[in-house]
């Protein structure tokens, strides 16, 4: 598998670089380069051709005038050296001079060149002595006829004949230098003998100048046909005929290189297009295969999410599991303290029935007692007042007179007075006893703590009051509304621990000033009774409302408060399948609101 | 032709004076001011100053190009024939360095075409320097300096181009400007005195312009010396070099012939003429009378051509040579 991939991705590889290369090749071989040089060159011949002519003209300025700057004769040579070098880099790198039509017009161009420099080379030299005598013969002539006017004692007819002679030979000369005929140059040479004659003739100091015009003519005679000469070899030159051979096979070369380029143009746009296809016939492909991809991606992304709302599911189920478990768990815990709670509570209960019950006995020995001693105290008073209204019957009147002080030392008459007050104020307070021991069995219920039964809620409230009382007077004034209420079949003890919480939960809300607390009960209808505790405290926070029911929650310090007085006050009316609300005010008060229904439904008794 | 022959005067005046005067009114002075300085690559130019002041371009270490060419003595060296490296004259007269590179050809034969051919010949000619370019590369590379230098300005090892191309570069800054005349013909035309300017037409009157002209007044033609007399008939002694360009061509009418050389600083380089013979330029102006214009000037023209030629002296370096 690995190996054909990489099989695969080699033939891939080689294809690419395969079409690229012919891409490439097809490009350089129709790419305008070679017209480039082509343009370059062709601009080269033609500067050398302007060149040429150039100097061509300068040949012609020289040729006529005197002082003539030969420097513009000199500058064309050098500038046409420098574009055939340039001419000639670019041609090598094209290739042009390989084939001999090339290299015989390079040579071609090349000797036609050289010659010319070399015969211009000669006619600057041999024009700028003729220029030079030419310019000086009409001086000479003239100077010579000035001579010859100054003789004054010589023939005037053979001065007259010397000085038309030498008038003669120079206008020869000058119409020579226009008009080089073999007559014209055959005349000078007359004129040269004659004037050569005529200086034999003429004294000493004619001689030099007679020489010096005579060697300027000769000069003139030797030069003139020399320059014609050079001007018809540098015209006859074919230089700018060879440049433009050159140029033409440049032309020819290029229309070649044209269609060439023209063909490969073809080529390339025929593969351009067959590329083209290719390309659009991949796109095409791959697009389809994206497709595929695409559509394979969308069932594995369906797949997928489905696969994750499952799970998703299941999480949440789990949650859920996990969630009720705790739930349970925690209703476990609660439970379980809740249980913990009662049996202290019961166990409490128990504790103060039995010991109502053992106090209940002395309270019924000392009550009785009690009632038995004023019953006997009436009869002693009785007793003593007989003995004293027989006092004044007793003999010795100091035996009366000590009796007398005795019993006022005594103050029996107020002990007399006193002992039935006492009796009476122990009887109250035996009964008293009395009561706190029945509210507190009727509070713990202990005898039938578990047992449903019917029961006059106001006397478990009031015994709860009661019992409530020591934490509540220095705190609040409790007022109590209570209205007709029937026997509630309830849990009496249980439904006191509600009250007392409540009750004790009000005293708690209490700040610093005493509140009212006051205890409402009614009848809700027929089958339900409602009690209320409402305080006027400090009232629950909002936030805290919806906790307050909740198990172990509280606001009391560390150790003061379980926080599982109103969560088991709750579990108590939810097992008398009773209600329980709460409305409260920040600042205001609080109200708890307990609906028991008067008759419990089967199920709910266990 | 019978032409009458005052008329005939007037008609040959005329056909000789409308051309000639409307053409040099046309292409302007025949005499042109030389061109600024070239500014060429500096670190080229200082390796080729080092090199012409090197004798190590000579066989034995003796010569250098300056010890013939002395920058001091206006390019030369006042010698009619300098020594070369074998202690024996050379066969001709050593022309000025100064604004060579303006010359259309170099040496006076015009054998080199480019100053670069000319430091090729010179180097190993037998008599001048006789030295091989090989030997002279090795020489030159084995020294590190120039080793960096060339390095520096070429980019490449000393090879013989490079040696030739710095020596020619250098001297192609080897130029004089601002002699007087130069300035005359830029436009300051009260820097020449009355009777240098009457030297001037003089100079142009005897047709010595015809060949001394252009930009380095001579220097751009090749001419017959002894046009009109037999020079080297009367000087005698005659010798090789006195066949001037035949020696290169082997051409019957090279025979004689020389480049026309160059009148600038023409004041400072005596002696004059490719054999060094006239030793001032009152002899020398004699001899282009006698045998190139075949003509007897005057005195006094003479000394004002002498005087004209006096302000072709330009300068180097700030100062006149």
């Amino acid at each position: 598998m690995r190996l054909t991939r990489r099989r695969s991705l080699l033939l891939l590889t080689t294809s690419a670089v395969l079409l690229a290369s012919v891409l490439v090749y097809l490009y350089l071989m129709s790419k305008a380069d070679e017209s480039g040089t082509y343009t370059q060159a062709r601009d080269l011949i033609r500067q050398i051709k302007q060149n040429d002519s150039q100097w061509e003209n300068e040949i012609l300025k020289a040729r006529t005038s005197i002082n003539y700057n030969y420097d513009p004769l000199v500058w064309p040579v050098v500038e046409m050296k420098r574009l055939w070098r340039a001419f000639e880099s670019i041609e090598t790198r094209n290739q042009h001079g390989n084939s001999p039509a090339w290299r015989q017009a390079y040579a071609d161009y090349q000797q036609a060149f050289e010659e010319k420099a070399n015969y211009v080379e000669r006619f600057k030299s041999h024009n700028a002595v003729l220029r030079n005598s030419l310019a000086f013969l009409p001086a000479a002539a003239d100077g010579i006829q000035a001579q010859l006017g100054q003789l004054a004692d010589a023939d005037a007819l053979r001065l007259h004949n010397i000085s038309t002679d030498t008038y003669d030979l120079m206008l020869s000369s000058l119409e020579f230098a226009q008009m080089t005929t073999d007559d014209k140059a055959a005349d000078i040479l007359v004129g040269l003998n004659k004037l050569a004659v005529n200086k034999e003739r003429l004294p000493l100091e004619f001689h030099a100048p007679i020489d010096t015009l005579s060697n300027h003519i000769a000069l003139i005679l030797r030069e003139q046909p020399k320059v014609n000469q050079l001007l018809e070899q540098i015209g006859a030159l074919p230089v700018a005929a060879h440049l433009d051979a050159i140029a033409m096979m440049l032309d020819r070369d290029e229309r070649t290189a044209l269609l060439v380029n023209q063909r490969y143009h073809f080529y390339l746009l025929v593969f351009s297009t067959l590329l083209v296809l290719l390309l659009l016939y991949m796109a095409v492909w791959l697009l389809r295969s994206f497709g595929e991809i695409n559509r394979v991606n969308r069932a594995l992304v369906v797949a997928n999410d489905e696969l994750e709302q499952r799970v998703a599911r299941r999480t949440q189920a789990l949650t859920q599991a996990s969630a009720a478990l705790q739930r349970e768990i925690d209703e476990r815990k609660l439970l379980e303290s809740q249980l913990v709670q009662s049996e202290k509570l019961a166990s409490l209960g128990q504790l103060a029935a039995g010991i109502a019950h053992e106090v209940n006995n002395p309270i019924g020995f000392v009550s009785s007692n009690l009632g038995a001693l004023g019953t006997y105290f009436a009869r002693l008073q009785d007793m003593l007042k007989a003995y004293r209204d027989a006092e004044p019957a007793i003999g010795p009147a100091t035996l009366q007179a000590s009796l007398v002080k005795l019993r006022s030392e005594m103050e029996l008459a107020y002990i007399l007075d006193d002992i039935p007050l006492l009796i009476s104020e122990s009887k109250d307070g035996i009964s008293r006893v009395g009561q706190i021991v029945r509210d507190l069995k009727d509070f713990s219920r202990v005898d039938s703590s578990q047992d449903w039964q019917w029961a006059n809620l106001h006397q478990g409230i009031d015994s709860t009051l009661n019992i409530a009382a020591s934490e509540l007077k220095y705190k609040a004034d409790l007022v109590k509304q209570y209205g007709v209420l029937p026997e509630v079949e309830c849990l009496p003890s249980q439904i006191n621990q509600v009250i007392m919480n409540l009750v004790v939960n009000a005293a708690h809300a209490m700040g610093t000033e005493r509140g009212t607390i006051t205890v409402r009960t009614g009848c809700a209808n027929d089958d339900k009774v409602w009690i209320e505790v409402a305080d006027n405290g400090c009232g629950i926070p909002a936030q805290s409302l919806q906790k307050i029911f909740d198990p172990f929650y509280t606001t009391k310090p560390v150790g003061q408060g379980t926080g599982l007085g109103l969560s088991l006050s709750y579990g108590i009316i939810k097992r008398h399948c009773g209600e329980i609300h709460v409305h409260s005010e920040v600042g205001v008060g609080t109200t708890f609101r307990v609906e028991l229904p008067v008759r419990q439904a089967q199920a709910a008794i266990r | 032709m019978p032409i009458h022959p005052p008329f005939r005067t007037c008609a040959g005046v005329l056909l000789l004076l409308v051309p000639s005067i409307g053409l040099a009114q046309a292409i302007g002075g025949p005499l042109t001011p030389l061109p600024a300085v070239p500014a060429l690559a500096p670190e080229r130019v200082e390796l080729g100053r080092k090199l012409f002041n090197d004798p190590r371009l000579s066989s034995n270490a003796s010569l250098a190009c300056a010890s013939c060419h002395r920058l001091d003595q206006g390019g030369a060296d006042g010698q009619v024939r300098s020594l070369g490296v074998d202690g024996k004259p050379l066969p001709v007269n050593t022309p000025s360095v100064f604004n060579a590179s303006l010359n259309f050809r170099q040496f006076w034969d015009g054998r080199a075409q480019t100053l670069e051919e000319q430091a090729h010949l010179v180097v190993q000619r037998p008599g001048e320097m006789g030295s091989d370019w090989q030997v002279v590369v090795q020489r030159i590379a084995a020294d590190p300096s120039y080793r960096a230098g060339f390095a520096k300005a070429y980019g490449k090892a000393v090879d013989e181009h490079t040696l030739q191309d710095a020596l020619a570069t250098f001297q192609r800054t080897l130029l004089t400007p601002d002699s007087r005349f130069d300035r005359y013909l830029q436009g300051d035309t009260e820097i020449l005195s009355k009777d240098e300017k009457y030297g001037y037409a003089r100079f142009q009157e005897y047709g010595c312009i015809a060949c001394h002209q252009g930009v380095n007044i001579g220097g751009n033609m090749l001419q017959k010396f002894g046009v009109l007399g037999d020079f080297f008939a009367d000087r005698g002694n005659p010798t090789p070099a006195d066949l001037g360009r035949f020696n290169v061509t082997g051409d019957e009418e090279d025979r004689h012939v020389f480049k026309v050389p160059s009148l600038r600083n023409v004041a400072v380089t005596a002696p004059y003429f490719h054999d060094g013979s006239a030793p001032t330029l009152e002899a020398a102006v004699d001899v282009m009378f006698r045998y190139q214009l075949g003509r007897t000037p005057s005195t006094d023209d003479k000394a004002l051509i002498i005087q004209f030629l006096k302000t072709l002296t330009g300068e180097w370096e700030g100062k006149p040579l």
